[in-house]
This record gives structure tokens, sequence and C-alpha cells, in this order.
């Protein structure tokens, strides 16, 4: 039972529900909103409905996209032979930092995790599979995370792709053991997709 | 290298307390119940990371707090270094050396490594596989941080694919990437715990022969990794491991799917200890078992000393009362080899004056 006015449980309750916010930081969260100006609060509702409205995931690679083709996939400078394969958008960000890729992404939505249930089927594979299956694929780098989930994520693609006549390689792990992508250094990254070796 | 200082905040019955143990030997007495044995467990945290409680990290936050602190100055070679662990409330923690926060726990621990005896480590002779399996690998993460890293990531793996089998219907396309992560960390880990095991089955043997008149003891390994050995004298590469288990999962597959579990792979192997070449699981008394226990915990003592040349602390819980007086006297005799001791008691009784008198002595009292 809650002992707040029913507009506070409510967005305790909708708070809550967020990843890693606990039922302190939620309070936290909601006294500071319930502190604050009407102004700021209606920037924040906005903030959110707007990027819920305008942002969307690319047609083509499932990167955060505004229109139907992300801003990679419809930038015509990019090499389109070449697809690095990515877990999350973030990862998209993290890549291009290092000015280092001129190819296109994929971006999986995830990575294989029995544990958290999620299979194959869950991420989007299928669709990388048939974007190499239309042709004039050359090369597939795969930059899942260098932890357990990302490594067999990896083999999984890699034994799906080649068959299928492409080169694939994945990024050197000179990436700390059981670490995220998100965290690697841009030189470090950098270097990690110059050093990839073949799957 | 030792502890200097040791601070609990909010961590289970202390509120706010530091402890300036002594070098040498620091006795904590007092009745049950009243947070001696937390001492021990918070120097276990703070050292290695893991606590022979095995807690959820929420538990040991006192109630009312939204998290538990512990600091400690580790005096080393020139410099002290500084290690806080605080655990909080969602169970997630959070690491510093020296001030600077680390994302790793294998980052803050492992600097000054450490040797727990507790009563339940009375039962490592007749236990399940288990305890023994993990008992090697437990040191073997405070030695190598690489060590470390390959039991982690391994145990996921057969996590995952424990659940494939379990409640996926996998097809052989969705278990061979957890296969092949299966042989290559499988492999790796096989190594790394034979090479470990063999330096403490030696410095085991040795100790148990000192302690006893007659028997002698002696440890084997037996994989189900389908290398088909059982000796430790027996040298094997990780890259034979690997092709080993690949082979053996495959020949194994049906009775995985009918079982549903992993059953190949080194968090199945055996370790027995055999006294005169009998399984001591059978053969061993209740006296002979508890020797073997000694035995084992002193060799870990060397064993981290040949290897990362440091000595480690000693953490002894309410162990002293199960031991005779001999036993107990190899177990403090590592304070004059400068091996920081605790050990926590319910009676002073079982102590040797002489020593008593040389050790800081900290009386935990009812509350
Ligand atoms: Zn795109």
């Amino acid at each position: 039972m809650s002992f707040y006015a029913a507009p506070i449980a409510r967005l305790l309750e909708e708070l809550e529900r967020l990843p890693g916010v606990g039922p302190k930081s939620a309070q936290r969260l909601a006294f500071h909103i319930l502190r604050s100006d009407e102004a700021s609060a209606t920037r924040l509702a906005d903030a959110i409905i707007e990027v819920k409205r305008t942002i969307h995931f690319c047609s083509r690679c499932f990167n955060l996209a505004e229109a139907d083709l992300c801003e990679v996939c419809s930038d015509a400078r990019r090499d389109t032979h070449t697809i690095c394969v990515v877990e999350e958008p973030r990862d998209v960000v993290a890549i291009e930092r290092t000015g280092e890729f001129r190819g296109v992404y994929h971006v999986l939505q995830g990575a294989i995790s029995p544990i958290d249930g999620i299979g194959p089927e869950q991420l989007r594979v299928r669709e990388l599979i048939d974007r190499i299956g239309t042709g004039g694929i050359e090369e597939i780098i795969i930059a899942t995370n260098p932890n357990v989930e990302g490594e067999t994520t990896a083999l999984y693609i890699s034994r799906l792709a080649k068959p299928l006549g492409v080169r694939v390689t994945r990024i050197a792990s000179g990436l700390p053991v059981g670490g995220d992508l998100e965290y690697a250094d841009e030189v470090t990254l950098g270097r990690a997709l110059e050093a990839r070796r073949e799957m | 290298m030792y502890v200097k200082s040791l601070h609990l905040t909010t961590f289970r019955n202390y509120s706010d307390r530091e402890i300036q143990p002594s070098p040498g030997l620091t006795v904590l007495v007092g009745p049950n119940a009243t947070g001696k044995t937390n001492v021990i467990e918070a120097l276990q945290i703070v050292t290695s990371g893991r606590s022979f409680r095995r807690p959820k990290w929420n538990e040991v936050v006192q109630w009312g707090a939204d998290h538990a602190t512990l600091a400690a100055e580790i005096s080393g070679e020139g410099s002290d270094v500084r290690v806080e662990i605080v655990m909080r409330s969602d169970s997630s923690r959070l690491f510093r050396v020296n001030g600077s926060v680390k994302r790793k726990v294998s980052d803050a621990t492992g600097i000054l490594p450490c040797v727990v005896f507790t009563p339940d480590d009375l039962d490592l002779a007749k236990g399940p596989a288990e305890t023994r399996r993990s008992e090697v690998d437990d040191l073997g993460e405070q030695l190598s941080k690489t060590y470390g890293a390959v039991r982690r990531d391994y145990s996921r793996v057969v996590r995952h694919r424990n659940i494939l089998l379990r409640e996926w219907q996998a097809s052989d396309n969705d278990l061979e990437p957890w296969d092949v992560q299966v042989a290559s960390l499988g492999s790796r880990l096989l190594v790394h715990r034979r090479r470990l095991l063999r330096r403490i089955a030696e410095h085991a043997t040795a100790a148990y022969k000192d302690l006893s008149q007659g028997e002698g003891l002696s440890v084997r390994y037996t994989d189900r990794c389908g290398l088909h050995t059982s000796s430790l004298d027996d040298v094997i590469e990780a890259d034979e491991a690997e092709k080993a288990i690949l082979a053996s999962l495959e020949s194994r597959r049906n009775d995985e799917r009918t079982r549903r579990v992993t059953l190949v792979g080194p968090h199945r192997d055996e370790i027995v200890f055999l006294l005169d070449g009998n399984d001591a699981r059978s053969y061993a008394s209740q006296g002979q078992q508890r020797t073997i226990a000694l035995a084992w915990k002193l060799a870990e003592v060397h064993v981290v000393d040949d290897v990362v040349h440091k000595k480690p602390i000693l953490l002894l819980d309410d162990v002293m009362s199960e031991l005779d007086e001999s036993r107990r006297r190899a177990l403090t005799g590592l304070v004059q080899q400068n091996v920081q001791t605790f050990v926590s008691t319910t009676d002073v009784a079982h102590f040797d004056s002489n020593l008593m008198n040389e050790a800081l002595i900290i009386e935990s009292k009812e509350r």
C-alpha cells in the first residue's frame, strides 16, 4: 500500500520501471521533480515525448534515426561493402568517435543471452543475413562486446555469414576482459578495429 | 604486507568501528553472536572480494542504512594502500583503491591475499566435489586475474548453456557457439586449476606428513573433459584439452539432451584425497579429515608465498576448539613466519600463554 497521493504514487511507479532505478532513487527523482518549477517539469515531459515521436530505428541498420534511414546509411560517401556489426546504438557512437571506420553498421539490439531469455530470434540477426543475401557486401566486422555473450553472438553470426561468401572478421580484443565496448577508450577501439582477425 | 587498520561502517552489527590489528597475532574473544566472525568476514571481503558466508551483498548492510563500507589500510613495501569496498542495499558494490574508483572487483582485490579457515572447511575431504574445486579456484582468483576472469566467464557460459538445454528446445545451431566457448574457456580453466592444484598438493602432502605419523596424503584429479586422466603429473596443454572437450561434447550430446544439463567440462571434474592410496571420503576418520583440511590450509599459505612472493593474512574463524593442541600450534606457528594472523574464539584457554602474551586481544561483548 502507498502513503502517497495517487499522482505521486503513479509517478513513483513509472520511475521504478526504469533500468537502474530502485525505490529510493525513484523517491529522490520524484521529489526533485515536485520541488522544481512547472517550466522545467514540462521541458522534461516534452523531451521524453519528442524522443519517442521523432526517433525510431533505421529501416536498414537499426541504428537510431530521425528519418527512414539513419545518418550513416543516408551518407553517400560511406563504403557500403563493409558492415560493422554492433550490439547497441551507443556502440555506433563509440566507433564513429574513433574516426577509423568508413563503412556502414548493423545494430543487433543486444546479444545472445539465454539467462535473460534472449536468443537470435530476439535480435536483428535475420535482417543482417538478408542484407548480406542481397549482395554487394564484402566484409562483416563483428564488434560485439568482448564478453561471454558478445563472443557467442560473434560465433553464431560467423557460422551463418561465412557460407554466403563474405569475409568475416572480429575486432581484436585488446579490450579489457569482460568489458563493454562503451567503456573502451577511443585509441584502444581504433586499434582494435585495425587489428581485427579472421573468424 | 599486513593490515594496519580496518574500518567497518554500518556493516552487519557494526555501526562504526575501527580496529588496529597487530602485525602478528590478533585474537578476537567473545561469546557467540557478538560479531567476532563479522570482523573475520570483513577482512576476507576487503582483501579477496569474497565472503565464506556467501551472502547477497545487501544482507551485510546494517538495517536502516543504504550501504555498508569496509576500508582497510594495507601496509605494503614502501607505501600504504587504502582499499575500500562499499556494498549497497541494491546488492551492487563499489571499489576504491587509494581513493580512485575501480570498475571491477579484481582491480581492488588480491593486493594482499588471504587464507580463511572456518569450521565448514573441516568437511573439505568428505564434502561434495564442488567444495574442493571452489577451494582451489578461490585461491587461484586471488593469485591471478586471468584465472579469475576465465573462471567467471566459464561459469557464465555453463549457466547460459544449461538454460538452453533445460528450458529451450535448443537446436545444434543454437548450442554450437556455446560448445566452442565451453571448450576454449573450459580448457584454460582446467590447465590453470591443475597447475595450481599440483602446487597445493605438494605442500599439503608435506604438511600432512609433519602433522601425522604414518599415512601419506596424495591427490587425484579426475577430469570430465574427455582427457581420461587422473594424475596431476600428466602434463596437459590447453589446446589438447580444448579438442578433448569439443569431441566429448559431441559424443555426449544425446546424454546432455536427455539430462538437460552440461555434463562435459571442468565444472564436473573430481578432486579426490587419498590416504595411503585409499579414498579419504570413505576411509578417513574424523581426525584424519581434520588433519587433511589443516594441511591444505597450511599449504595454501605456502603456495601464496611461492607464487606471488607475499605472505597472505590468515583468518581463523572458530576453528581452534575443533583442533587438538599440536594442530593448533601448527597454525599459530605461522605468526613466527611473518604471517599476520586473526583468530576468533569463545575461549582463550585454547591458546598457549606465551603466544597470548605477544598477541593483541580484542574483546567483543554481549550486546
Ligand atoms: Zn542505418
